[in-house]
């Protein structure tokens, strides 16, 4: 089967194409795919070389379970979001050097974050307010608003209640709002 | 449902998604090369076991032994249904004579 005509075959489908043998399943599941893996591990660890590398491992990963891969039980894409997700956090946590549910708040970087608005650059700013975020409230914030993602996905991504992603969801977004808003009103910055 | 409109943060969130990172060619080949391990390291996919079409090839000689039967099973078939009309004219024509010269025996003289 020719590469463009894999555009109808879902996911699942050409993971277990991939599984027997089909190079060019795994062509086009690195083109659908691995943009949004790239996508959120940059937005968690603010670093692109770092995220280039998680998303090579977390694809890594999906190309080893493909022979093993029961069909009804998640969508790949689910799946390496929540591979991603915690290659992300094991590396958060050796950069820090602490557990994850030791970390402190970060200190006040508001100084990086209004230097990106001045240079209105609102998706510079963003990340360095996301930065400043608890993981998970990170996590979050990002599938929702960003990735675009259902809140039941996110769900099964983090492994925690709907409720729970809600309320990480509305958390985040009240610090975002705290850390952007006052700057941008001082700049003379809303529109 | 909660309503987002007007969102402060929206402008914001849009702002990433327009600044959406997307691999490089690099980090794909990358990729690739791990998807081409994989596979090799996996071997061929499993072959289904050898069944009676496969024994019966293998004693005809294989693929083409089996062409040329089927080309000379073909032909003899299409001879049957449609004669050619040399094969036509051979059977209407042909006379076998068994005895040749008998007749001259019977003649009296």
């Amino acid at each position: 089967m020719p590469l463009d005509a894999m555009s109808d075959v879902s996911d699942t489908g050409l993971l277990v194409r991939f599984a027997n043998g089909d190079r060019l399943a795994a062509v086009a599941l690195t083109q659908r795919l691995s943009p949004r893996a790239l996508g959120f591990a940059t937005r968690m660890l603010g670093d692109a070389a770092e995220a280039e590398d998680v998303t090579q491992d977390a694809m890594l990963r999906l190309w080893k379970i493909a022979p093993e891969w029961r069909q009804g039980e998640a969508e790949p894409a689910t799946w390496l979001y929540r591979v991603v997700r915690n290659l992300c956090i094991d590396r958060l946590r050796k950069a820090r050097g602490v557990g994850l549910d030791q970390i402190a708040e970060p200190e006040d970087g508001t100084p990086s974050v209004e230097a990106a608005l001045i240079a209105q650059d609102r998706a510079a700013a963003l990340q360095l307010a996301l930065n400043q975020l608890p993981d998970r409230q990170r996590e979050a914030v990002i599938l929702r608003h960003i990735e675009g993602l259902a809140n039941p996905e996110i769900a099964q991504i983090m492994e925690i209640s709907t409720e729970a992603v809600e309320s990480l969801t509305a958390r985040g977004k009240r610090a975002l709002s705290a850390a952007l808003s006052p700057k941008r009103e001082e700049l003379g910055y809303d529109d | 449902m909660t309503t987002e409109q007007n969102d402060p943060l929206d402008a914001y969130f849009d702002a990433a998604r327009a600044k959406a990172p997307q691999p490089s060619g690099a980090l794909q080949a990358r990729i690739l090369t791990d998807a081409d391990a994989v596979l090799a390291s996996a071997g061929a996919p499993a072959k289904a076991p050898p069944g009676r079409l496969h024994a019966f090839l293998a004693a005809v000689g294989g693929w083409p032994a089996m062409a040329g039967l089927a080309t000379a099973t073909l032909a003899g078939v299409w001879i049957g249904i449609s004669p050619p009309a040399m094969v036509e004219t051979l059977i209407e024509t042909q006379t076998v004579e068994y005895l040749p010269g008998f007749d001259a025996l019977l003649e009296e003289g």
